[in-house]
């Protein structure tokens, strides 16, 4: 009956063994997710439907796009992994105060234009609601 | 009859320390944040109710656990999580429990039972969220949960010691009276 003894060797072997895994699994993990996976997508809708999309960090640097929108054309910049409202013809102005945006799930929203811009990661990032 | 009643409370008052540990775990601030780390202290429960009453107790112990817990805490979306988890951990836990007893003492059983559980969660997560990019992040729990398993099964050891006399001892004093 395992009772009150302390570590046996073969705890030790495992306690070892799992450490090693898990340094070879960062160090190998680390290399690839700089690699592959940090793809974005802009994606530029102009009343619930998809216009464009551009890569982001790809070609896209100082980009400058008008859109058609329901009041006017609205002018989007495209940096090198970065958007933003350049130009806007809606009279508010929010969404240029809303400035850069470059994380997945972050978008900007003209109401007035109904332009919208947003950036999608070809995987989603963990956070808590994975959870 | 008697002993069998008797049973049913030992469990279902272990089933409610499992579900207090669960809840109060949750209040416990951690140094540094980590998404899908927790303590895991509900793994003692868990791992008593294996070595006190055997395999087929502990599974009920903890969907039981895991089920009203979540009714609880309102969370059913990780209830998937917990209970994969859970099961998993169980199985594992047993299989060396039993068949590998000689070899590990209850920290190192623990410790499987974590990485089982850690295991299990990341499957269930990457079935549910249609991404194996997840797996990434397995060795970085790994580690994590290593720390965790250790000491859920130091604390289990030392309860166990306690436990495992005083309920024998019960047991004795009722048969004979």
């Amino acid at each position: 009956m395992a009772s009150t003894r302390g570590l046996t060797k073969g705890d030790k072997i495992l306690i070892f063994t799992i450490l090693v895994f898990c340094f070879f699994g960062l160090i190998i993990g680390k290399t690839y997710t700089y690699g592959a996976f940090e793809k974005k997508y802009v994606v530029i809708e102009v009343k619930g439907t998809e216009v464009k999309r551009f890569i982001l960090g790809q070609d896209t640097e100082n980009k400058k796009i008008e859109i058609k929108g329901m009041l006017g054309y609205s002018i989007i910049e495209i940096g090198k992994d970065r958007v933003r409202m350049y130009q806007s013809p809606c009279d508010n102005g929010d969404c240029l105060k809303v400035g850069w945006i470059s994380k997945p799930g972050q978008m900007i929203v003209c109401l007035p234009n109904q332009v919208a811009v947003k950036i999608i990661g070809s995987r989603d990032t963990l956070d808590d609601t994975t959870y | 009859m008697r002993i069998k009643t008797r049973r049913l409370i030992y469990l279902s008052l272990l089933v409610s320390f499992g579900i207090v540990l669960h809840i109060v775990e949750a209040f416990i601030p951690l140094p540094i944040y980590i998404p899908g780390a927790k303590l895991g202290l509900a793994n003692i429960i868990t791992l008593l109710v294996l070595v006190l009453y055997g395999f087929k107790d502990g599974l009920i112990v903890s969907i039981l656990r895991c089920l009203i817990s979540a009714l609880i805490t309102g969370s059913v979306s990780s209830l998937i999580y917990s209970l994969s988890g859970a099961v998993l951990s169980l199985f594992m836990m047993s299989f060396v429990f039993f068949y590998m007893n000689k070899t590990f003492s209850l920290v190192g059983i623990s410790i499987i039972g974590a990485q089982a559980h850690i295991l299990a969660q990341i499957i269930a997560a990457s079935i549910i969220l249609r991404n194996s990019g997840i797996f990434l992040y397995l060795p970085f729990l790994m580690m994590i949960s290593l720390f965790t398993g250790y000491f859920v099964g130091l604390v289990s050891n030392l309860t166990y010691g306690i436990l495992s006399k005083n309920l024998k001892l019960i047991e004795v004093k009722k048969s004979y009276s």
